[in-house]
């Protein structure tokens, strides 16, 4: 019953936290461009199960390698996953308002952002996860690491179901350009992060 | 410009502001926990401190007089340091177990900041295995065993002030086996003003004990007994080491009080009582403040009854007689127990009811006839 019930528990206490952390891309999405409520939830299905993807793997490494763990690299591809969120993030909006440019980006980068960011906001080391790290070495299993971010996942999703109703806002024009640069602000400022954090990563 | 226009554009200006504070907010707490991550190798853990590396990856632990020998992959005795590929690290820095703001005369401590809250703190594990311990939930628990807290020594002077505590007591487990995180957030706090107690069972070594003794402004001290024999038997310690603790912790002169939990039948004899009393005022001085608290069955010793009050009032009268100045009872209704006196006119200088002050007469420690009172008192 432990098993089940700590990662939930942990999950529902961190699940606003999670949120928070991922708002300035799932929010940004949602608001950038006009979508029925039907479609922005399966953008927002989507993007978990990127997330899902990336809780998955990071649990199996973690449960894995137990104190082998070194949590080092996982900073190194944190910070690389700032980049990659941040180009992803980029080039969607870039697609929005250059539609038939030359510097379209590719239509799998277009299509699949949601699921794209979500894995790598999956993988991301941000503090609540940090939480259950510890735990999870204790256990040496790559199953029961499996398991519990699985579960973990699935508290903390809860809190991500009323982003979707930032796609009600963006029926409006002044919200929409809002959005999109709000979007650009958050992929340069990630960006820049992502750069200046590999460069000075105290490895 | 029509409202609907207007509701528009605060909107627009209310979600990016929204997205923008989101943003900042990863990137400072993604910061913060980088630097805190900065103190840990490779392992994620932090590395211990007095220890040697012995052959074939084992290694010995000289942070409290148990000195632990270990292989690779096992736990010290306290449960909260391991031997991991042949260093030692600590499994309990910057995992709170639990934390409260107390009043500082829980601990107790009343010769210190008298009704002033502190922020108390505890990691799980414990040097010594008391049959009687009133924490073992945590006391007797690895890390893993309970729900921790993830806190770095920043965040728990941050959570301190921002409780309007003005010290951070290590308490309820064993601190000292926390050593590491204790000593940084005891550094810390003392640069941002704040004070620290240690609440402890004594059984650390003197070159630790002297290092830490730098940082901290108080210490208690429980002295279970004054035989070896109930050392032993109930508490896994030895006495020798503890009596050694409490002449380091006066010599340093950081403020000590020390507190005897009377266990009947087991260490409550009218001698035992006096030779202790007697062993203080002639290694530490009449001015140590001595509490004799209640003992009540709980862990492994609920076969035992109550401590009986009269029994305390005994033990009380036994240490003032022995000439200690400072005695006090603690976990019973006895209001003459729990008052502090000066010691010339015999007034009440401070009146206390269970944890709480009810008069405090005195100003900046002194009696209203001038007599001081030893204590830290602002």
């Amino acid at each position: 019953m432990e098993l089940i019930l700590q990662p939930l528990l942990a999950g529902l206490s961190v699940g606003a936290f999670c949120l928070t952390y991922c708002f300035p891309f799932i929010g940004t999405f949602f608001g950038a461009e006009e979508r029925s409520p039907k479609k922005n939830f399966l953008i927002l299905l989507e993007f978990l199960g990127g997330r899902l993807a990336g809780y998955l793997c990071f649990g199996l490494l973690v449960g894995y390698l137990g104190e082998k763990f070194d949590p080092r690299w996982l900073r190194r591809a944190t910070d690389i996953s700032f980049i990659v969120l941040s180009l992803a993030l980029f080039f969607y909006l870039l697609g929005l308002v250059r539609e038939k440019n030359f510097c379209r980006p590719p239509k799998f980068l277009k299509a699949r952002s949601p699921m794209l960011m979500g894995f790598f906001m999956g993988i991301n080391l941000c503090p609540p996860f940090l939480l259950s790290v510890t735990y999870v070495f204790s256990r040496h299993s790559a199953l029961y690491g499996i398991a519990y971010f699985a579960l973990f996942f699935l508290a903390s999703s809860l809190y991500f179901l009323p982003t979707v109703f930032v796609g009600l806002a963006s029926r409006a024009k002044e919200f929409r350009t809002m959005a999109r640069t709000s979007g650009f602000l958050v992929a340069t400022l990630f960006f820049i992060y992502g750069i200046y954090s590999l460069v000075h990563n105290r490895l | 410009m029509n409202i609907t226009q207007l509701l528009k554009k605060i909107l627009s200006f209310f979600f990016l502001a929204i997205v923008l504070g989101a943003t900042l907010l990863f990137i400072y707490r993604r910061e913060n926990s980088v630097r805190a991550d900065d103190s840990l190798d490779k392992t994620g853990f932090h590395e211990a401190r007095y220890y040697e590396p012995l052959p074939q990856k084992r290694v010995q632990c000289f942070l409290c007089p148990n000195e632990c020998t270990f292989s690779s992959g096992q736990f010290g005795a306290c449960k909260a340091r391991k031997n991991i590929d042949g260093k030692l690290y600590s499994m309990v820095y910057g995992k709170i177990a639990t934390s409260h703001v107390d009043p500082i005369e829980k601990k107790p401590f009343f010769h210190f900041l008298p009704s002033s809250t502190a922020f108390s703190i505890a990691t799980t594990g414990c040097n010594m295995h008391c049959l009687f311990c009133q924490n073992w939930e945590i006391s007797q628990a690895f890390p893993e065993d309970v729900p921790t807290q993830a806190a770095t020594p920043d965040k728990v002077v941050a959570q301190a002030l921002a409780n309007g505590a003005r010290s951070i007591a290590f308490t309820y487990n064993e601190p000292v086996i926390a050593y590491e995180y204790m000593l940084d957030i005891a550094k810390l706090a003392k640069s941002k003003g704040l004070k620290t107690v240690v609440v402890s069972s004594g059984y650390i070594e003197e070159e630790p004990l002297k290092e830490l003794l730098k940082y901290i402004d108080a210490y208690k001290v429980d002295l279970k007994a004054f035989n070896e024999k109930f050392y032993r038997k109930f508490t896994g310690g030895r006495l020798a080491s503890v009596l050694e603790t409490l002449k380091t912790i006066k010599q340093s002169g950081v403020w000590l009080e020390i507190v005897n939990l009377i266990v009947p039948g087991e260490n409550d004899s009218d001698d035992e009582l006096r030779a202790m009393a007697h062993w203080i005022h002639s290694n530490l001085g009449d001015s140590v403040p001595l509490h004799f608290s209640r003992f009540f069955p709980q862990y492994k010793l609920k076969n035992l009854p109550p401590t009986p009050p009269e029994t305390l009032i005994r033990a009380r009268k036994i240490a003032m007689d022995e000439g200690l100045k400072y005695v006090y009872t603690g976990n019973i209704a006895y209001p003459e127990g729990e008052a502090t006196y000066c010691p010339e006119s015999k007034e009440k200088a401070i009146v206390r009811q269970g944890y709480f002050v009810i008069a405090n007469h005195l100003k900046n420690g002194a009696c209203p006839d001038g007599e001081q009172i030893p204590g830290v008192w602002k």
